[in-house]
């Protein structure tokens, strides 16, 4: 397959299972191939590119992460920077399933230390990855688990680990529910309030044996003295939990539209197959006709605009200052990473876009794609211009286009926007002063095209 | 609490401050200042992106006097403070690593003047870091991005640099602290190089130790570092989370690695809080709350004090040299 054949898919491939890419990295991926960059995001390096002494020299409070506020800025430079695309994709997968606000948390470092945990597990054993859940503090904090004692359960973790974390409604009953909280009584914490004067304590699980009820329990048909890794078990080779993970991998990566029946099933049985690894489950994904032929089908999550956006533009690759700015776009725009509105995490697909959320959505982009003084919008500039002196108004509008996505717009808004092109004409690129125009004129088509409906999918 | 080998003995004297970011309190402390009163000029840094990064006055005996600064890039406004020195005509310095700048404040905090744009020619900044006086007076500056020293007069007159990027004998890679002793020779922490290398007064190099790691005389990235009276190196190891004591020639002597006890002001802050005392001693492993937490930076004083900038903890740690 050739190059110009392969871009649009591989275009499509890191904008899912990452955060965009630059024309000059979609080039490298399409030498690499298909199949062997779905083998490179599968298996994260251990050097992720960031140069994290540098980040934490100049950012004293990502160095510390106090609050809510660095570890947000921190994660949006990963999405930038990072050379893993694929596992920072996966932690804000993990995320906004098992969504935890740190509005309640109030301890920037264990909130930091959750996202690391998913980033750490992120394609590892779904097993796994629901035992570190369990005994993660900031969701301990978040669902309660602390007050969950012998004697007088509290049932909030137990039942939102079948309803939202690992089965969905109908695969479990109230009494399910009961006893999944008892098997987790006694999972609880240290340091859960001691913060003064100096900044928080560590927060560290911690078993209770003697608040644990270690009386017998019935659970989805099983029986015995059920803890809290026996439930885990239990959850994690159930064929409903098979199928949980398949639906909401599919609309977080694939599309918006309800996961056809053929497409769940190939997921689930992976899932099942493979002992419930992750990793597995991602490679049929990605590799996976239903996914290679889902351009566009998903409306970008306000994260995805903002990273994909700097990221395009080549900004923040460096310690800058505004980087906290820049990570509150995504708040603006309906999406404040580590603060989800409830413990469902956030409505996705068309429920991120209205009046208010568009505008800041258009507009961001725009800012940065107007901008002549970033890297990216230069790249594109250079790009265009050395391909061709001559520059038409079809030209100008395509070759943007591509540059930007590869982006197919409707007819009619595409001739909107040579319509507009047209207006001052061609530019012969060969006389001196038409260059200083002729920059002006690609970045006004930037900022048009990234307030068409196309570009807020991705 | 008492830290000793054959050759030195320090003792841990008390602590200085608690965690907040405005007022009387510090957080993202970069570097510290002592005035020969004993007045301590203790440097903060913004948030990521906007708060006012300012210099925060206090005694050694923990009686708050004031702060000064603002965030920005108009004269006299700070963004990315970094490095903080008093000048012999009293005068405060302050590194700014964004800005390019030094700027220099009287004693009271109001702006005198500044100096330094980006680039690498003579004068110019890349990421101005750790600043040390030199006993004549001049003023040396850790030029970090641009792998060299930069010597300016009080004025902000280039005099002369050494330096250059690389790892072998009097190259840098990122240097930050600096630090001259009474023969007028100068110490530079190498940060990511992981070394600390000594240099004539003219900057020829002598000698350097360190590598990668956490045992005795190896760093996770060297910061701010000073020499006392006797010619000891004290230098901040930052991600080792220990300020290590070495004789002039770089040979590890002790550790220091954190002891806190309660400041006057967080006694304060508790003794009006009585729930926020009942949470602390609730706490799992309470003595982890002394030890030291990405020290920046570490200074002495002429009674053989050692302040130790213990900056993601929002407090100053003092020894005392016996």
């Amino acid at each position: 397959m050739s190059e110009s054949v392969n871009i649009p898919l591989m275009a499509h491939l890191m904008r899912r299972a990452g955060f965009g890419a630059r024309r000059n990295e979609l080039e490298n991926y399409c030498q690499q191939g298909y199949s062997e960059t779905v083998e490179w995001l599968l298996n994260p390096s251990e050097d992720n590119g960031l140069d994290e002494d540098i980040v934490t020299r100049y950012y004293i409070d990502i160095d510390d992460l106090r609050n809510a506020d660095p570890t947000n800025a921190w994660w949006l430079y990963r999405m930038v920077n990072t050379s893993n695309p694929l596992e920072e994709k996966m932690a804000l997968f993990w995320h906004g399933l098992f969504a935890t606000a740190y509005e309640k948390v109030e301890n920037g470092r264990a909130t930091a230390e959750q996202i690391e945990m998913f980033r750490s597990h992120c394609l590892g054993n779904f097993r796994t990855i629901l035992l570190e859940l369990s005994r993660d503090p900031a969701m301990i904090i978040w669902l309660d688990n602390n007050t969950n004692h012998k004697g007088a359960p509290n049932e909030n973790y137990g039942r939102e680990l079948l309803e939202l974390f690992a089965m969905g409604v109908g695969n479990y009953t109230e009494e399910d529910v009961k006893d999944c909280a008892r098997a987790f009584t006694g999972w609880t914490i240290a340091n859960f309030n001691a913060r003064y004067p100096w900044g928080p304590f560590p927060m560290e699980f911690e078993y209770r044996s003697e608040d644990h009820d270690d009386d017998e329990k019935t659970f989805l048909g099983e029986t015995g003295r059920f803890n809290g890794e026996d439930i885990i078990d239990i959850v994690a080779r159930h064929p409903a939990t098979g199928r949980f993970i398949a639906e909401k991998l599919y609309h977080f990566f694939v599309s918006d539209d309800p996961a056809p029946e053929d497409a769940v099933a190939q997921l689930s049985e992976e899932y099942m197959n493979s002992n419930y690894d992750i990793r597995s489950v991602m490679r049929v994904l990605l590799n996976s006709d239903f996914f290679k032929q889902a351009f566009y089908k998903k409306v970008k999550s306000p994260a995805e605009v903002v990273a994909s956006v700097v990221r395009l533009v080549g900004d923040y690759q460096e310690p800058k200052p505004g980087l906290l700015d820049v990570a509150y776009e995504s708040k603006y725009m309906g999406q404040e990473l580590l603060n989800p509105p409830t413990v469902e995490g956030w409505h996705t697909g068309k429920e991120w876009i209205d009046s208010g959320s568009l505008v800041g959505r258009v507009n961001f982009a725009s800012d940065q794609l107007g901008d002549l003084g970033q890297k990216g919008v230069q790249d594109i500039i250079e790009r265009i211009s050395k391909q061709s002196g001559h520059i038409t108004p079809d030209y100008l509008v395509d070759s943007c286009l591509d540059l930007v996505g590869p982006l197919v717009l409707e007819d009619k808004t595409r001739n909107t926007l040579v319509d507009k092109a047209g207006v001052l004409g061609d530019m012969d690129l060969a006389i001196d002063e038409s260059m200083e125009m002729f920059e002006m004129r690609v970045a006004e088509m930037l900022q048009l095209i990234v307030a068409t409906r196309e570009f807020q999918f991705a | 609490m008492t830290i000793t080998n054959k050759f030195v003995n320090y003792e841990y004297d008390h602590t200085i401050g608690m965690d907040d970011f405005a007022g009387r309190a510090f957080r993202n402390l970069s570097d510290l200042a002592v005035a020969d009163d004993g007045v301590l000029f203790v440097l903060q840094r913004g948030e990521s992106v906007h708060n006012n990064p300012s210099v925060k006055i206090c005694t050694v005996d923990e009686d708050w006097i004031g702060e000064f600064g603002d965030y920005g890039q108009e004269p006299g406004q700070l963004m990315w403070p970094c490095g903080i020195a008093i000048s012999n005509e009293k005068e405060i310095y302050v590194t700014d690593e964004w800005n390019q700048k030094v700027l220099v404040f009287d004693m009271e905090g109001s702006f005198v003047f500044q100096w330094g744009i980006k680039g690498s020619a003579e004068g110019e900044f890349d990421s101005p870091s750790g600043i040390a006086f030199e006993g004549s007076g001049n003023l040396l500056v850790v030029d970090a991005r641009n792998s060299r020293i930069q010597r300016f007069t009080i004025k902000g007159e280039y005099i002369d640099s050494f330096g250059s990027h690389g790892t072998g004998a009097g190259e840098f890679n990122m240097p930050w602290g600096i630090a001259v002793n009474h023969s007028g020779e100068i110490y530079v922490s190498d940060w990511r190089n992981d070394r600390i290398q000594k240099f004539t007064s003219n900057g020829e190099y002598i000698l350097e130790w360190g590598e990668h790691g956490s045992n005795e005389g190896q760093f996770n990235r060297p910061a701010g570092l000073c020499v006392d009276e006797d010619g000891l190196v004290y230098v901040a190891d930052w991600h080792n989370d220990r300020v290590q004591i070495f004789d002039s020639e770089g040979s590890y002597l002790v550790e220091l690695t954190g002891d806190a006890t309660m400041s006057k002001w967080g006694a304060q802050l508790l003794d009006a809080n009585p729930l926020m005392e009942g949470f602390r001693q609730t706490a799992k492993y309470p003595e982890r709350e002394g030890k030291l937490y990405r020290p920046r930076s570490v200074q002495v004083d002429k009674t053989g004090h050692i302040f130790i900038v213990d900056s993601c903890k929002g407090r100053l740690q003092i020894y005392q040299k016996i």
